[in-house]
């Protein structure tokens, strides 16, 4: 067990590295910090100036190591529009994204996986078809849309909830709502049909023959098996989240990651841009560790051939 | 617990339910009207969807105009005809949703291909990027390129087939898996068919049903990240239409002139509804297991 999670965590800092190495080598691959900075193009001298400050000029690989340390020592340079500190301005917005996201995540898997386990139950009866549409139309609607939606009748109409920035828990309400909702949403279908899967099989059966009582079976057992699938999807998961905040972040003007990213998307900020792309990998990248050390804790077979 | 193959109540439903359900129909019905009015109006060249009317600001739905006769779906801030900037709007979403979901399936049917029946350290190599693809956020992979590139509808179709061919390459690699161990195969190559010829002549029409219905299956999935993408303000870029930035640009009215956003979001939420649930039918109908 032990191994396995050496092993594991071996494979999380081989990932990070590989994902420097990766924004690395795209940004130079895409032309120089200097054209970037003056795409009208500036004289040659200043140019070999810049070059030589910035360290251009330098091997590649020493530039590379030079990079990776300075991001390591957590210096990512400054904004190329507003000078300011990368770092500084992503650590004033980092706790409302990751509440948004933290709270969306943790509602989702409470109200989906319950209700997919009792859809599955009441499978072919009238509450597993309406739930079924429900979740139909919660999975194919898409989340600016409902929260259009939301937003004119909750915020303007009837005036209870409030729609920009995230000063009080209030505002937390329709964000976290929307932001959930396709994720519970499709977190409920693959719950049930894990449910239904598992259901089947014969070692229910057993248990139900020697006696077991029926909520035993299906906690249990049942559940226990269903939760190795269900626990996949939960990572895949994390992903609508991250697209999603995007949005959600720009549409209730949150003050989060998501819309420094987008801002310096469209303005080509490149330093911003960057540290944007390494937190969101290091996001992604420690949620899928800890689902791998979930793996662990369910299903004893990855124990053994890790 | 129902045994496997007992009749249900359920499934006998399901059974007597053969034809085409009601549901599906309309949604047919509803997706080819607005493919066929937005494609006509587009086809037609005409450019009155930009057509400005500044005495005609934020008029309502039903307002009678100077030049189209009626607002059906009423103007937004500049005075246009909300219900013509949605027809092309319409027709510019599945324009960019369509070559992004055809690039998408052509790098990943290729690659699919060439992984299933190379098999060996290829086929793993591969696989391990695919993996790698599988578990990044596909909006955050298209904002890297936009960042990189810059905006333009090309970047965007670009962008959206770069970011979904995984799942197409690893469907298509386990048909193929399958496929080339059957005795059709050995067939065509006894009889002297060449590697291109099997697989592309022989294999890829026996494993097409499958890979339609996955190309259904993601159409709305890319329909809403180009919406998504145009409502951020980085997809297609103005005075082109395109349903997402209109309801991104309608929100700043949503009290005075509801109809700015509501009737574009309308368009979305009709379009990527018809084609989920064809979607889900042919789904539920071609897979084998749904089907016993």
């Amino acid at each position: 067990m032990s191994r396995a999670i050496l092993l594991r965590t071996l494979r999380l800092v081989l990932t990070v590295l590989v994902v420097l190495a990766l924004a690395f080598v795209f940004l130079r691959l895409t032309g120089t910090p200097v054209e970037r900075m003056f795409p009208e193009g500036i004289d040659q001298e200043t140019e070999q100036q810049l070059t030589a400050l910035w360290g251009l000029d330098r091997p590649w690989l020493v530039q590379f190591l030079d990079y990776a340390g300075k991001t390591l020592r957590g210096d990512f340079g400054h904004s190329l529009l507003s000078g300011q500190d990368v770092v500084g301005m992503y650590r004033e917005v980092l706790a409302p994204t990751l509440w948004l996201g933290g709270l969306a995540l943790a509602l989702s898997i409470a109200v989906g996986m319950p209700v997919g386990i009792y859809s599955a139950l009441r499978r072919g009866r009238s509450v597993d078809r309406v739930v079924n549409s429900l979740v139909f139309l919660a999975y194919a609607l898409p989340g600016f849309v409902v929260a259009l939606l939301l937003t004119y009748v909750f915020g303007y109409q009837l005036n209870w909830l409030p729609t920009i920035g995230a000063d009080t828990a209030w505002h937390y309400v329709l964000p976290v709502g929307v932001l959930a909702l396709g994720t519970a949403a499709s977190l409920a279908r693959y719950t049930r049909g894990a449910m239904l899967d598992e259901l089947g099989q014969e070692y229910i059966r057993t248990a139900l023959s020697k006696g077991l009582h029926r909520t035993d079976a299906i906690t249990r057992h049942g559940l226990r098996n269903a939760m190795i699938p269900v626990v996949t999807v939960i990572g895949m998961e994390l992903q609508a989240i991250v697209n999603g905040s995007f949005i959600i972040e720009t549409l209730f003007a949150w003050p989060g990651v998501g819309r420094i990213f987008i801002g310096a998307v469209k303005d080509s900020d490149y330093p911003v841009f960057q540290f944007g792309v390494l937190f969101y990998a290091a996001v992604i990248v420690l949620i899928n560790y800890l689902i791998d050390l979930c793996y662990l804790l369910l299903d004893p077979r990855v124990r053994v051939d890790a | 617990m129902p045994e496997v193959g007992a009749i249900t109540p359920a499934r006998a439903r399901e059974a007597r339910a053969g034809a085409v359900p009601a549901s599906v129909l309309v949604a047919a019905v509803v997706l080819a009207l607005i493919a066929l009015a937005s494609g006509l109006y587009a086809a037609t060249g005409s450019d009155l969807h930009n057509r400005t009317d500044l005495l005609a600001r934020l008029s309502a739905p039903g307002t009678p105009s100077t030049w189209i006769g009626v607002h059906l779906a009423g103007t937004d801030e500049l005075g246009r005809d909300v219900l013509l900037r949605s027809l092309m709007g319409s027709a510019i979403s599945f324009g960019v949703a369509l070559a992004g979901v055809l690039g998408g399936c052509l790098i990943g049917i290729l690659i699919g291909i060439f992984s299933g029946y190379r098999g060996g350290w290829v086929d793993r190599g591969l696989m391990v990027v695919v993996d790698a693809q599988l578990a990044l956020p596909n909006l955050l992979l298209i904002l890297c390129g936009i960042a990189l590139l810059g905006t333009s509808v090309w970047v965007l179709i670009a962008m959206i087939s770069l970011s979904r061919w995984e799942t197409y390459a690893r469907l298509t690699r386990s048909l193929v898996l399958s496929a080339r161990e059957r005795d059709y195969v050995d067939a065509v190559r006894a009889i002297g068919g060449g590697t291109l010829r099997t697989v592309f002549v022989h294999i890829l029409p026996n494993i097409a049903s499958p890979l339609w219905v996955m190309l259904t299956l993601s159409f709305p999935a890319v329909m809403l990240t180009e919406a998504g993408l145009s409502f951020l303000g980085v997809g297609v870029q103005p005075p082109t239409p395109s349903l997402g930035r209109m309801v991104a640009e309608g929100r700043n009215q949503l009290i005075t002139a509801p109809w700015v956003a509501l009737v574009p979001a309308l368009f979305i939420v009709m379009i990527t509804l018809s084609v989920q649930l064809i979607g889900d039918w042919l789904r539920d109908r071609t897979d084998v297991r749904a089907r016993v």
